[in-house]
């Protein structure tokens, strides 16, 4: 009778475990190749947020031949370009379908070697710099890139502030900051403007140099399109030596690290970026209601976000990125690498950051930029305006 | 013994044969593809059309990796609408592993080429060469069999890797540190100058444009062969080191730690300078260059590399190191000339160091002034430690242990895991690191000798039983 | 001559700022270097944890507890890595000692990275040092004027102490001649925990300092500072606590001179290279005293 008893209530355990066990055609992954620690670490976790977010909404795929779990594996290239390969090489042995990735546009040109040697198609979120996708057949990406960026920066530094003299500050080595700066020059030079730039290693603390550099040189407007580690140094320090210049910066510094940094103080700070938060289109603002309370349920994510549920550019395009993943296994109706590859240049989608599709380099068609500025008062972001290509004075 | 030494050989020459005939006559894959898939089941199954087609494409494009990929794919969805017969079966088998049987072919052929010359030579040193000969075969044919087994960008071939380029790292930096006493930090510095060296003078010119993108082109417009690039990293590596080691030399231990320290970020902020941008690309991305596909590249030009250490070690230098490590009065009190000796194993480890840092270049595909910092040298310092000061072969199994723990088989301990809706604590990201830290500071504090001490290995105490008994007095 | 001034003038307060900062950790390291001939490359790494862990408790416990608190984790903190890492090779060859500190100091960045998920953490403002204050024309926080100020006190405290008190004066001949001062029955292990508990006390106060200045604190915020903080020794002269201290300011200013001119990219450069040029012409130092090798 014991014997009985005890075989029914270890069958009844195990009952809950075979509900469980759905009925799925097969597993799918996706690889994450985002930074989780070092300067981009706080960006790359938001971008990561919004992907798993996306998971959550919508988790399985459906193909023709079944529905498939679609799991996702993530790797932390640590925002180093040298960490890159074997970071980008972990996915790949996982079995990799399609990767999403990178936040910071050095560690994704990278990797890209090594994706291309794996046959694995690439989609770049965030990253804005031009050679991500240049040179590289499997790279795509679905965020504007940076000479549209610095031209729509240059264009507003000239209109709101009326400067005709510019200072830009960028970190030595990372393309996306070099980048973002070479452009800006170039546009606010064709504007008649004067540029002094500057750059600063890895690993500088002290900023009051370059800010005092900016200064004398009679600047009207700071371009600095850091990550935001620096972003939060420069942002105190030039609130700790009375600098009054207005600051600019590109889609790195929308994040609520500067928001903090800035809270309280004088400074002036203009960003653009993908993605607005108070857009009150249906898509996206059900996207943020939804991921507002997906962030509010968990502690922890709440943390990576930075501690409170403003919601990042990156994680709206880290949304849209999983969409579009989704739409490239459904186009290619299989998780196969080399289906993907081929039909990948035709997925359309129309996201909560606007609509995508695809040139013949890997670049989203975007035309359309958001500028945001801090509100010092409430911590928070107020929307200036949106710059399209259109609205640029040549 | 020696009869059958022979009569081995000879059937081991007649299964080479049979391998490479078999490996050469494999027919070419479209009309293999013919026999197996049947017209009719082609015509009606498009997925099969798909499926063939894109094997025929691939062919087209030469991408073998593709092709393979393909085949399989082809066999494994429609394993049930093809139709193989014996002599198909071989043929495809041959196909898909033809570089493996040849490579296996050819290390049976250089086997039974040993056995025939262990048999006619009885010598003990000729004894010794041939097993080595053998051993190097097997080393060679097992990495490229292998490679061709798991995929060339497979986990554990990234590992073997990166392990032989840091091989040679450790090699160099043990000559300069072990064997002739120098307390060197600046070995990231010419593993800079080496990696940049081949770079710039390998990239494609076609994509010059593109790298160059702010210097406009860049200064240099020509490429270089790959051995005489890489053959120049190591001279430019050694250039310098020769003009660094002219002031640095005759400081005491300690200082010539920190000065070799110190030219290395000199070195580094040289090379991220604006104003060298044309030539460097100030301290943007070098990338396009050309890369090697196979690991046996880095393993040959690493092989070579320590076998002339080896041989600069075992001759009448290399004593001489040895003597200015255990007493530089008394060397010098001997008759070394103390600058020259010690200039020389600065040059020749630097020249090494410059060679690694070119295969590191190639390995990593991107080359950054950024990332060669102090911690580089440290880490490669910690792996002669771990291996032992002074002993070649523990340079090589450290950094192939280090390389493999570090990348490899700690990288568990960096993913969230949870044992059912347990959550395993401590792990997660950072875990692997502090793990990997706590593990050498055991070897440095508690084995302090290394894993080798400072022999080396030896074939003969590992063959060798023990010699029985207790030892009196 | 007034623009000049006012154009340079942030340079000049960054440079003395920092050169205090790098005077409290460059005490640590000369300290430690006159009396075991060890280049402590940990020290670095400890300054980063003393910040870390004002960051951390400043998050649970109010400023007058976490500020005390910290010092005492600090001093712990180098009391204990000497103890674990230093000691058992004592007898063993100086590059072994060597990479024990290197070790370690790989292993205290690693497990900061991994304690703080390798993020960067905001250092918290402690009340009146990070006050803004004009000098002239230019703004700069409080914390730059009491630097100098501070460090200069405690360094006075510090050479009193070595000189008038028991355990100076151990603490001398320790670092006059190791082996003698054992023979003549000074308690070898007392005097060298001393040093470190006295370094890592000034390491935590430049920590403070520091990072009130320069609010992100990562695992290699350290890294940078400590080795600055080591050339100062040597150019000052390593053994001489005043020398240490004149060569934390000069290398400062003069890197702040630097990034004024415009070069940059070499003010980090620039400290290794008159490292070197010191090291060449002279070995001992600005104030170092010349020890004769006996054969």
């Amino acid at each position: 009778m014991k014997k009985f008893l005890s075989l029914i209530l270890i069958l009844a355990m195990l009952l809950p475990t075979m509900a469980l066990a759905e009925d799925y055609a097969g597993e799918i992954v996706i690889g994450i190749y985002e930074p989780a620690s070092g300067p981009n670490g706080a960006g790359g976790k938001q971008e990561t947020l919004g992907i798993y977010y996306a998971n959550y909404v919508a988790p399985t795929v459906e193909l023709s031949d079944g529905v498939y779990k679609v799991k996702l594996v993530e790797v932390d290239n640590q925002s180093s370009n040298d960490k890159a390969p074997s970071a980008a090489q972990q996915l790949v042995s996982e079995g990799s379908s399609i990767v999403l990735g990178s936040y910071g546009s050095g560690v994704s040109i990278a990797a890209a070697d090594i994706f291309d040697a794996g046959g694995v198609v690439a989609i770049g979120i965030s990253c804005t710099n031009p050679q991500v996708t240049l040179g590289n057949p499997l790279y795509y990406r679905i965020c504007y890139l940076d000479p549209f960026q610095g031209t729509v920066l240059a264009n507003f530094a000239k209109d709101e502030f009326n400067a005709t003299k510019a200072y830009t500050l960028a970190q030595l080595g990372n393309d996306y900051d070099v980048g973002l700066a070479h452009y800006f020059s170039k546009a606010f030079e064709e504007l008649g403007g004067e540029v002094k730039g500057e750059e600063f290693p890895l690993g500088t603390s002290d900023f009051t140099a370059y800010l005092t550099s900016a200064v004398n040189s009679g600047a009207e407007v700071i371009f600095a399109p850091t990550s935001t580690e620096f972003a939060s140094q420069i942002i105190t320090q030039a609130a700790a030596n009375g600098i009054t210049i207005p600051i600019l910066a590109g889609d790195t510094w929308d994040s609520s690290v500067i928001l903090k940094a800035a809270e309280g103080t004088d400074l002036s700070i203009s960003v653009s970026t993908f993605f607005d938060e108070g857009d009150t289109g249906a898509a996206a603002a059900e996207f943020v209601k939804g991921f507002k309370a997906w962030l509010n349920d968990n502690p922890e994510k709440l943390a990576n976000n930075g501690g409170n549920d403003i919601v990042a550019a990156v994680s709206a395009l880290g949304y849209d990125g999983y969409m579009v993943a989704l739409e490239a296994l459904k186009l290619a109706d299989s998780g196969d690498r080399d289906d993907i590859a081929d039909t990948v240049a035709e997925v359309t989608y129309e996201g909560v950051t606007g609509f995508i599709a695809f040139d013949e380099n890997g670049d989203a068609k975007r035309d359309q930029a958001f500028i945001i500025k801090s509100d010092n008062e409430t911590a928070s972001w107020k929307f200036v305006k949106v710059q399209s290509v259109s609205d640029i004075s040549k | 013994m020696k009869a059958f030494k022979i009569i081995l050989s000879l059937l081991l020459v007649v299964l080479a044969g049979f391998l490479i005939f078999y490996s050469i006559n494999a027919s070419d894959l479209s009309t293999l593809l013919e026999d197996i898939v049947p017209q009719e089941t082609m015509q009606q199954d498009k997925g099969l059309q798909k499926a063939v087609k894109r094997i025929n494409d691939s062919l087209a494009e030469a991408n073998q990796d593709k092709t393979l990929r393909s085949l399989n794919r082809l066999l494994e969805d429609f394993s049930d609408k093809i139709q193989m017969d014996a002599e198909a079966k071989l043929d495809l088998f041959f196909y898909r592993n033809n570089k493996v049987t040849l490579a296996f072919a050819l290390f049976i052929l250089i086997l039974s080429a040993a056995l025939i010359a262990s048999a006619l030579l009885k010598q003990q040193k000729y004894q010794k060469a041939i097993i080595m000969a053998v051993l190097i075969a097997m080393l060679y044919s097992g990495i490229y069999i292998v490679e061709n087994l798991v995929g060339s960008n497979s986990m554990l071939m990234t590992v073997l890797k990166k392990g032989a380029i840091y091989a040679l790292l450790a090699v160099s930096m043990n000559l300069l540190n072990g064997f002739t006493g120098l307390f060197s930090l600046g070995q990231a510095g010419f593993m800079l100058i080496g990696a940049y060296t081949y770079a710039i003078f390998t990239i494609d010119p076609a994509s010059r444009a593109q790298v160059y993108q702010y210097y406009d082109g860049g200064l240099v417009q020509f490429t270089l062969p790959v051995m005489v690039a890489i053959i120049l990293a190591g001279l430019a590596a050694a250039f310098f080191a020769f003009l660094i080691g002219l002031p640095v030399l005759r400081l005491k231990s300690d200082y010539l730690a920190i000065a070799t320290l110190g030219f290395a970020e000199i070195i580094r902020a040289i090379f991220q300078y604006d104003g060298l941008g044309p030539i460097t690309n100030g301290s943007n991305l070098l990338r396009k260059f050309t890369t090697f596909n196979t690991a046996l590249f880095p393993f040959a030009v690493s092989g070579i590399c320590i076998a002339l250490i080896a041989l600069l070690i075992n001759s009448t230098y290399g004593r001489s190191f040895k003597a200015i490590r255990d007493d530089e009065v008394a060397a010098e009190a001997m008759g070394i000339n103390l600058f020259v000796h010690k200039q020389l194993a600065f040059v020749t480890s630097s020249f090494f160091a410059g060679i690694g840092g070119a295969l590191l270049a190639m390995y990593q595909t991107t080359v950054q002034a950024a990332a060669f910092t102090s911690a580089m040298t440290y880490e490669i310092l910690l792996i002669v430690v771990i291996g032992g000061m002074g002993s070649i072969s523990g340079s090589v199994l450290a950094s192939f242990l280090f390389v493999a723990s570090s990348e490899w088989w700690l990288r568990f301990l960096d993913n969230v895991t949870y044992i059912g809706t347990f959550k395993v604590p401590l792990l997660r990201s950072g875990f692997r690191m502090v793990v990997f830290s706590v593990i050498i500071m055991a070897v440095v504090l508690f084995y302090r000798k290394g894993i080798m001490g400072d022999k080396e290995f030896s074939l003969k105490r590992l063959l060798e039983p023990r010699k029985g008994g207790k030892r009196r007095g | 001559m007034y623009d000049f001034i006012n154009a340079n003038l942030p340079y000049l307060l960054a440079g003395i700022s920092v050169g205090g900062q790098y005077a409290l950790i460059a005490i640590g390291y000369t300290m430690v270097y006159g009396i075991l001939r060890l280049i402590n490359f940990a020290h670095g790494d400890v300054f980063t944890a003393a910040a870390y862990a004002m960051v951390y408790m400043n998050a649970t416990l109010p400023l007058y507890i976490s500020l005390p608190l910290t010092i005492i984790f600090t001093v712990v903190l180098g009391y204990t890595v000497e103890r674990v890492a230093y000691k058992p090779l004592r007898s063993a060859p100086r590059m072994s000692i060597m990479i024990s500190a290197i070790g370690v100091s790989y292993l205290l960045q690693n497990l900061m990275w991994y304690i703080t998920g390798g993020l960067a953490q905001q250092y918290p403002t402690i009340p009146w040092i990070s006050n803004t204050v004009t000098i002239l024309t230019a703004t700069t926080k409080m914390v730059t004027l009491i630097t100098p100020v501070l460090t200069l006190v405690l360094v006075l405290l510090l050479v009193q102490l070595i000189n008038h008190t028991k355990i100076g004066m151990a603490m001398r001949a320790v670092s006059k001649d190791f082996e003698t001062s054992r023979l003549m029955g000074i308690k070898i292990d007392n005097v060298i925990s001393v040093t470190f508990v006295i370094g890592s006390f000034l390491a935590a106060i430049g920590s403070m300092l520091y990072f009130t200045n320069y609010t992100a604190v990562t695992p290699t915020s350290g890294a940078m500072p400590g080795l600055k903080a080591f050339v100062a020794a040597v150019f000052g002269g390593i053994g001489s606590i005043p020398g240490a201290v004149i060569g934390a300011f000069i290398i400062g200013i003069a890197e702040n001179i630097i990034k004024a001119v415009g070069l940059t990219t070499f003010s980090d450069a620039f400290t290794f290279a008159l490292l070197i040029f010191v090291l060449i012409f002279k070995p001992t130092g600005l104030f170092g005293e010349v020890t004769h090798e006996k054969v």
